[in-house]
């Protein structure tokens, strides 16, 4: 503690005198203390380059006792149980058993006792920070103390234990090989000693005297394994700075199993070989060098080792073993987290190789590396296979001629290297797969299908899309609606659509368009037909799964006529829900539900009735109608069809949106006419779509023919309530619902 | 393949640890099922409507020894929920007049305000009648719920749910149903 002391005090001193010399009239200093500006309540004066108060002055700020001795010249101040003693004459400060030398010493200026500032203040443990841009002077009593700094979690993780936390930084130098973290407004503890220096780390605390804080500076030989992004979190009352793990220990053991040891959990790690230099490349993640011990010298196995930090954004350990005959290291099952084991791996054999249209397939006794590649001319994917032997079905070469393949042929390339080439048609992407079963794993390469031709073709009934693939398809037919479109995904498949013709639209087909895109991680290539209308499709598969045919039925695009015909007149009855004395729902406003309901009411039969069809409304006027006369009337007239329409309403105004109600009913025609109606009006209405829903509503329980409930908007919502009042809104909804109840006639008219 | 060349011997040992398997499931059953018992035991749910009145979503309450539960629910559904997330069904004056449990079907009696001061539409009025049936009906004894006005019945609450029948438990309106 007194020799940290001291050593601030000489930094403090030599601060604080060029501070002073530089700006020599102390006056100009404004001097605040706990924030506030205290420069004119205090008298200062500079002498010999230090800035010294009058005794009386800072006595009072700091609320101490002030003692006198006129025969000594000497002057006690205690404050919270520190008490300094300064005598005229003397350049030192005593505090307890311990003093500090100032420059100017005690000094008597018009009969008052003038004492430097900076000194006794820090004397009774207070903090400075002296800004020089605009020459101000803080005083701040420490708001933190920091008790203990230690190493944690086997030397990962450095623990500073303070009272409180304040503000604090870290600060990381270009090499990485310091770390600043720098504390505001704290003091250190009395108990504190800075032995927390390992044999990774050296750390020190450093208290800087002009500026109110700590700074705690760890500095190391090899670059400090500081996580970057969440290296530092709060825990209750300590600042924890987490290290990434170093390596510790590199060996091989007797049964010759390499194994790597870190101060912590390691990840999995990335093995590559070079069989050119015979190298094994062991990159570990997230691991720094450190100080490790290494205890590999000729062995029979390795050659050479050689351990750097590859990289440090992001962080990777590489282990570099040159082989002593090309043996190779396999990653075991790991054990412990902070241990990685390999063992030196015997050679697989590989077996089985198999073709079919655009793949060709082989097994091997263990896990393999491969490494593919295209070469241009003639056009040929290569896959080399490290430390393997060919096994049993594996022959020089097997002549294939289907649509991508010619031929497959296999050599070994090199003692630890066996390569199988396939001589390809032409050019194209592939991937491989690897499987694991019974013991076996199993590799299959997958050339890219491509599109071979794409035709379209009608007759009277249908119009065909003939899509023909080099090579059996991975695809899935998806029907979408408004717009109505047909869409094709394939997986695995090249899109060299742009070599094609255009394909020659028709009167059902828009366009025709693919792209390009990520379903769960695989690609996938899309082919997209815009249709001008809904048509009916079915999908047919051709030349063993090569072709896909798909039949739009013609016949929908007279159906609109036919419909027509067959339609005929119904008879709806259209109800607008309250009225009378039974306003329903009020809105923000004051605007009563029963009128935006009459109103598309009204609007829906105009429609419907010019559509031929026969219409009633429960109420044309503004009259009371219980929910049984209302039912009544449907069931007396034997109506076909019942819609009743209403508007919304929440104790919540955000709450908004558009929601058919149906009842459930055994044929399920309710729920029908109900999604037909909601079809037209979530897609279109321009306002949130809440969805159809099913609930035992009164009027639409208790009518005998199909029946729907729509809440058309909220009016307990300000933007709806305004929608509800206008006409353009009323009529939008009504034609919407008219569109629904057609569509509904249309499919299920001729019952 | 393997139990065909296990000895009788063995099979027993292995009969045995099923056994013993079986019966060690059947007491941890038995004690979950207490404790989920003993847990619920002193607990009411109280519904509210979350997500824009797209469904309901139970809160729990203490019981209150001091007040009847029926009345204590109605109660808690009229403070509202505790959390933000969730709005308030029942209108501000609501009161439950009396109540009558016979043979499971609770019939509750409120006063006009429950419909005089009601905000109306579709939403609002389910959002607020299976809040209080689905409030009632999760206690153990209430299979359904029957809601009457002063005294009388009425065909709705404010123009469209019958409330001419007793209403039962809504799954549908339930949160993650």
């Amino acid at each position: 503690m007194s020799e940290l002391k001291n050593f601030t005090t000489i930094i403090l001193v030599t601060i604080l005198l060029t501070l002073i010399l530089t700006n020599n009239a102390a006056a100009q200093n404004t001097i605040y203390f706990n924030g506030q500006d205290i420069t004119s309540q205090i008298e200062t004066v500079s002498r010999e380059g230090e800035l010294l108060i009058r005794a009386r002055d800072l006595a009072e700020l700091l609320d101490a006792d002030l003692t006198w001795r006129p025969a000594l010249k000497s002057l006690e101040m205690e404050s919270q149980d520190v008490t300094i003693k300064i005598m005229a004459n003397s350049r030192y400060i005593q505090i307890e058993n311990d003093a500090i030398r100032t420059e100017a010493g005690l000094q008597l200026v018009d009969n008052q006792a003038y004492i430097p500032l900076a000194k006794s203040i820090e004397a009774f443990g207070y903090l400075l920070e002296y800004q020089r841009d605009n020459e101000e002077l803080y005083i701040f009593q420490p708001e933190t103390t920091i008790k203990n700094v230690s190493w944690q979690e086997d030397g990962n993780q450095l623990q500073i234990k303070m009272d409180e936390i304040t503000p604090y930084r870290v600060l990381h130098s270009e090499d990485g090989r310091e770390i600043t973290i720098e504390i505001d407004k704290a003091e250190i503890d009395q108990e504190f000693s800075d032995n927390i220096s390992n044999n990774n780390y050296y750390l020190r605390v450093v208290n800087v005297p002009d500026r109110a804080l700590l700074r705690l500076v760890i500095k190391s030989k090899t670059p400090i394994p500081f996580q970057i992004d969440g290296g530092v979190y709060e825990h209750e009352d300590s600042l924890v700075l987490s290290f990434l793990p170093q390596l510790k220990d590199i060996r091989i053991s007797e049964n010759n199993l390499l194994s790597v040891e870190a101060t912590g959990e390691i990840p999995d790690a990335k093995t590559k070989y070079l069989s050119e230099s015979r190298k094994m490349i062991i990159d570990i993640p997230s691991v720094v060098i450190g100080n490790f011990d290494q205890q590999i010298e000729d062995h029979p196995l390795i050659k050479d080792i050689k351990v750097t930090q590859h990289d440090l954004d992001p962080v990777i350990l590489r282990i570099e073993a040159t082989m002593a005959n090309g043996d190779i290291f396999k990653p075991l099952q790991r054990e412990k987290s902070n241990l990685l084991t390999f063992k030196p791996g015997q050679r697989s054999e590989i077996s089985n190789l198999k073709y079919a249209a655009g793949s060709f397939s082989f097994t091997s006794s263990s896990a393999l590396n491969p490494e593919l590649f295209l070469l241009k001319s003639p056009p040929r994917l290569v896959m080399n296979l490290y430390h393997v032997n060919r096994g049993s079905g594996i022959l020089d070469k097997i002549e294939v001629n289907n649509s991508q393949i010619k031929s497959l042929r296999t050599a070994r390339f090199d003692e630890q290297t066996v390569r199988i080439v396939a001589d390809l048609e032409e050019l194209t992407g592939y991937s491989w797969v690897e499987e694991q079963k019974n013991g076996l794993y199993y590799y299959t390469v997958n050339l890219k299908n491509k599109f071979s031709e794409i035709t379209t073709k009608d007759n009277q009934d249908y119009q065909y899309l003939n899509i023909l693939m080099e090579s059996q398809a991975e695809y899935e037919v998806k029907k979408f609606n408004y717009p109505h479109r047909i869409v094709v995904d394939f997986k695995n498949t090249l899109n060299n659509l742009s070599n094609f013709n255009l394909i020659e639209k028709s009167s059902l087909i828009k366009d025709i368009r693919s792209s390009n895109y990520q379903l769960e991680g695989e690609d996938v290539t899309r082919l997209v037909f815009e249709l001008n209308k809904y048509y009916s499709h079915k999908v047919k598969s051709y030349q063993s799964g090569k072709g896909i045919k798909i039949a739009l039925a013609k016949e929908f695009l007279s159906k609109e006529m036919k419909q027509e015909q067959k339609i005929g007149s119904y008879f709806i009855v259209v109800d607008a829900g309250h009225g009378g004395f039974d306003p329903g729902a009020i809105g923000v406003n004051g605007f009563e539900e029963k009128i935006p309901n009459l109103a598309i009411a009204r609007e829906i039969a105009g429609l419907l009735a010019d559509k031929k069809h026969k219409v009633l409304l429960t109420r044309s006027s503004d009259k009371f109608l219980s929910l049984q006369q209302r039912v009544k009337f449907a069931n007396n007239k034997n109506a076909d069809l019942f819609v009743s329409i209403h508007a919304n309403s929440f104790n919540n105004s955000q709450t908004g949106g558009v929601e058919t109600y149906y009842n459930q009913s055994i044929n399920n025609q309710n729920r029908l006419l109900a999604e037909k109606i909601h079809d037209k009006l979530g897609r279109n209405l321009g306002i949130y779509d809440r969805g159809i829903k099913e609930s035992n509503f009164y009027v639409i329980k208790y009518t005998n023919m199909p029946s729907a409930l729509i809440e058309v908007a909220f009016l307990s919502n300000l933007r709806e309530e305004k929608l509800l009042k206008s006409q353009d809104f009323q009529h939008k909804a009504a034609a919407l619902i008219v569109d629904g109840i057609l569509d509904y006639l249309e499919e299920s008219g001729d019952k | 393949m393997a139990a065909k060349m296990l000895s009788a011997d063995q099979k027993r040992k292995v009969l045995f640890i099923l056994r013993v398997l079986l019966l060690t499931a059947a007491v941890l059953y038995l004690i979950f099922l207490g404790y989920n018992n003993y847990i619920l035991e002193g607990k009411i749910k109280v519904y509210f409507a979350a997500d824009n009145a797209s469904y309901l979503q139970a809160e729990s309450r203490s019981l209150d020894p001091d007040i009847d539960k029926y009345l204590q629910i109605f109660e808690e559904l009229k403070a509202g929920p505790e959390s933000d997330n969730l709005t308030k069904t029942i209108p501000e004056g609501s009161q439950l007049l009396n109540y009558q449990l016979d043979n499971k079907l609770l019939t509750l009696n409120f006063n006009l305000a429950l419909k005089n001061n009601h905000w109306g539409g579709s939403t609002g009025e389910r959002m607020t009648v299976y809040s209080i049936v689905n409030s009632y009906t999760a206690l153990s004894e209430v299979e359904s719920v029957k809601i009457l006005l002063e005294g009388k019945e009425v065909e709705s609450l404010v123009g469209h749910l019958d409330l001419s029948r007793p209403l039962m438990y809504n799954q549908k309106l339930t949160e993650g149903n």
